[in-house]
């Protein structure tokens, strides 16, 4: 995640510079090396020498460069092959110390040059280009490796969907290259704000599907996603806005998803308390909002919000159009932007919790931007009214801990929003064409829904995929359709090796090829062509997935079925 | 008048001319060819070879090439040298010495091309 800037600005030097410039500095060492070597080999030579029993010898340069090599290195066998005569001694008095010296210079020259950080920055960025370059498969490049793009980058990989790192803290890719991931996944360490970076990050590769930009700087996340739709318009852009002007300038040029936590949660706090069934359904299907303790009756009141930031304003907008009454709690604004009904406070203390008239509440929002303060607002609360619901704020994932502890009804986990969605917008893109659908729907339809849910999985968790069928994701089954086999919807979820059996998945949506319209809940008889795609929800989706990819499977199947009505 | 071009050119020319009076003489004679010379080639072009590290143009990184292709050369002729010297049992052969001063010729031809690449490189310059 953007928090510190990058040290020393070396991201914009090519890899080939650096190279350049630490060959460069190597001259001096080995130069000196040479010359130091080759002068007292030389001399070692020249000298004429004697054998033991007296005859005249002169060294042969392979003996001088055997002697100066373990002289040099400070090995020191010994005067080989013969016993040195006193000029013989005196020579090698006066090579010694130069020898060793050049030697340990260019040594500890060349070692320190080849761990400077420029060039091991260097090389782990050409390793970085390497990997990208002979990726061969669609793959999605992730800018940000805060604590979002963690959970991100961690539930992807499960998935299987290949993935390519940029942050511009190089303490975040080290975390990176630490993590245990199911796939490798390339880690860059520099500013995806700057447009060569991304280059180099991959965004001009053939095989990069989509860019999500989850830094924490909103404005980064602009740079980015307008340097994508410029640099490669056939691009996926995902973005994380927390302000409506960003929100606003990225729709304008096409950013394709642009997430905002706050008003997403504002939106679930709003479907629960207006309309239970929706949130029964996205709960099931979409389980990010962690802790949200059902089914708790909120009582009849009104509501207080403690911070007018964009969060306490996104909630406030929502109650508001439904005319429930509420109350801000709010310390640091201008009066005259807080609405008519507001407190002048912290909301940390029981005094103003009292003056908002708190007894007499249904519940609270803690929506500060600080951990502490929101969960000494949540604290106060409680002991003041007990039965009151409580929805929290959580801003940092290190505090975990304290917010299990302090069993909130509804938590607001900003980086698990950013990233759930961002998850489905890339693996199961039909969910939010399925969910915009469904609110539009009245109550009693969705409750068909969970009814139909219930009925089929009972109480258990389930999975949400989406099968595309296209001849990368499902062979078998685009097999059977081009050689005019009828597949149905119901084929997808049974069990190829007999008929009878079906595995507990309830098909939840479905896109006809080449057509933006959705068919909600679609018949297990529905006919399927090539290209459509479906969402399903159920258990044992590896499983069903599998199947899939075996030409002989569904060809057994098909069989079998033709069989038997037969 | 830049001391470092004149540095750079001058320990190119000494490992051509180093090499050619090595390799000149009789392929097989021994007494035509002086192992101080060759070693003198070989520290002038390992020289050479460390100060052309680090050219960013392209005729620099031929004359890097060409400089590398000139030190294995020398080199391995030195070592077959110390193997029949030293090692081998029938010592400094007719054979021996032409299969050296054969490696050493082929030094001699990188080193000539490292010379033409110079000269290309000067006369090219301009102001």
């Amino acid at each position: 995640m953007r928090s510190k800037p990058v040290t020393g600005g070396n991201g914009d030097r090519s890899t080939d510079a650096v190279i350049v410039y630490v060959m460069r500095r190597m001259r001096a060492p080995l130069i000196t090396l040479i010359v130091v070597l080759s002068v007292s080999l030389l001399g070692l030579v020249l000298i004429p020498g004697q054998e033991p029993d007296g005859t005249p010898w002169h060294m042969s340069f392979f003996e001088a460069f055997y002697f100066v090599s373990y002289t040099a290195t400070t090995i020191g066998f010994g005067e080989l092959p013969y016993p040195f005569n006193a000029a013989q001694r005196l020579w090698v008095t006066f090579m010694i110390y130069p020898t060793v010296i050049a030697w340990l210079y260019a040594f500890g020259a060349i070692l320190s040059l080849i761990q400077d950080p420029v060039f091991r920055h260097a090389l782990l960025e050409s390793a970085y280009s390497r990997h990208v370059r002979r990726i061969k498969t669609p793959f999605h490049l992730v800018c940000g490796y805060g604590d979002t793009g963690q959970i991100l980058v961690r539930t992807l990989s499960q998935e299987n969907q290949q993935m390519v790192v940029i942050d511009i803290d190089q303490g975040a890719i080290d975390e990176l290259r630490i993590e245990e991931l199911k796939l490798f996944v390339p880690g860059l360490s520099a500013d995806a704000a700057k447009s060569a970076h991304l280059i180099k990050a991959g965004i001009t590769h053939p095989y990069c599907h989509t860019v999500v930009a989850i830094t924490d700087d909103d404005r980064a996340n602009l740079k980015i996603a307008i340097s994508s739709k410029l640099l490669n318009p056939k691009v996926q852009v995902i973005c994380r806005a927390e302000s409506k002007g960003i929100e606003d300038n990225m729709a304008s040029f096409g950013t394709d998803r642009i997430i905002n936590p706050f008003n997403s949660f504002a939106d679930t706090l709003e479907v629960f308390l207006f309309s239970a069934e929706k949130f029964r359904l996205r709960k099931r299907l979409f389980d990010c909002y962690t802790n949200p303790k059902l089914p708790q009756q909120v009582a009849q009141g009104h509501w207080i919000i403690c911070g007018f930031g964009r969060l306490g304003q996104a909630v406030y907008q929502r109650l508001a159009s439904h005319g429930l009454p509420t109350v801000v709690i709010e310390a640091n604004r201008p009066v005259e932007s807080l609405p008519e009904a507001h407190v002048i406070g912290r909301g940390t203390e029981a005094v103003t919790l009292m003056e908002a008239d708190i007894l007499h509440a249904a519940g609270i929002v803690a929506a500060t931007d600080d951990d502490a303060d929101n969960l000494s607002i949540i604290m106060t609360a409680r002991e003041l009214h007990p039965r009151l619901y409580l929805v929290g704020r959580q801003n940092v994932r290190a505090n975990d801990a304290l917010f299990d502890a302090a069993a909130i009804h509804m938590r607001m986990q900003i980086n698990r929003i950013v990233a759930n969605h961002a998850t489905s917008f890339i693996a199961t893109p039909l969910f939010h064409l399925f969910m915009a659908q469904v609110q539009a729907r009245p109550e009693p339809y969705v409750a068909g829904i969970n009814t139909r849910l219930n009925n089929v999985m009972g109480e258990a968790a389930g999975d949400l995929w989406q099968l595309n069928l296209t001849v990368d994701d499902a062979p078998a089954i685009c097999r059977a359709i081009a050689n005019g086999q009828t597949m149905m919807i119901r084929h997808l979820i049974m069990d190829p090796w007999s008929c009878v059996v079906t595995r507990p998945a309830v098909p939840l949506a479905l896109q006809r090829h080449g057509t933006d319209e959705v068919v909600l809940m679609p018949e297990l008889t529905t006919q399927l062509a090539a290209g459509d795609s479906i969402l399903l929800f159920g258990r044992d989706h590896k499983v069903c997935l599998n199947s899939r990819f075996s030409i002989e499977a569904v060809e057994f199947m098909l069989q079998n079925e033709r069989a038997a009505m037969a | 008048m830049n001391f470092q071009k004149v540095v750079f050119a001058f320990f190119i020319l000494l490992a051509l001319t180093l090499n050619f009076g090595f390799v000149l003489g009789a392929i097989d004679a021994p007494d035509h060819h002086n192992i101080y010379e060759l070693f003198a080639a070989i520290v002038v072009n390992l020289i050479a070879t460390v100060m052309k590290f680090g050219e960013r143009s392209h005729i620099g990184n031929v004359l890097l090439a060409s400089s590398l292709v000139a030190d294995l050369q020398l080199l391995v002729s030195a070592c077959i040298w110390g193997w029949v010297a030293h090692i081998s049992a029938d010592g400094v052969t007719p054979g021996a010495m032409a299969s050296i001063v054969s490696l050493a010729a082929g030094a001699f031809i990188a080193n000539i091309v490292s010379v033409i690449l110079l000269m290309v490189e000067t006369a090219t310059f301009r102001r």
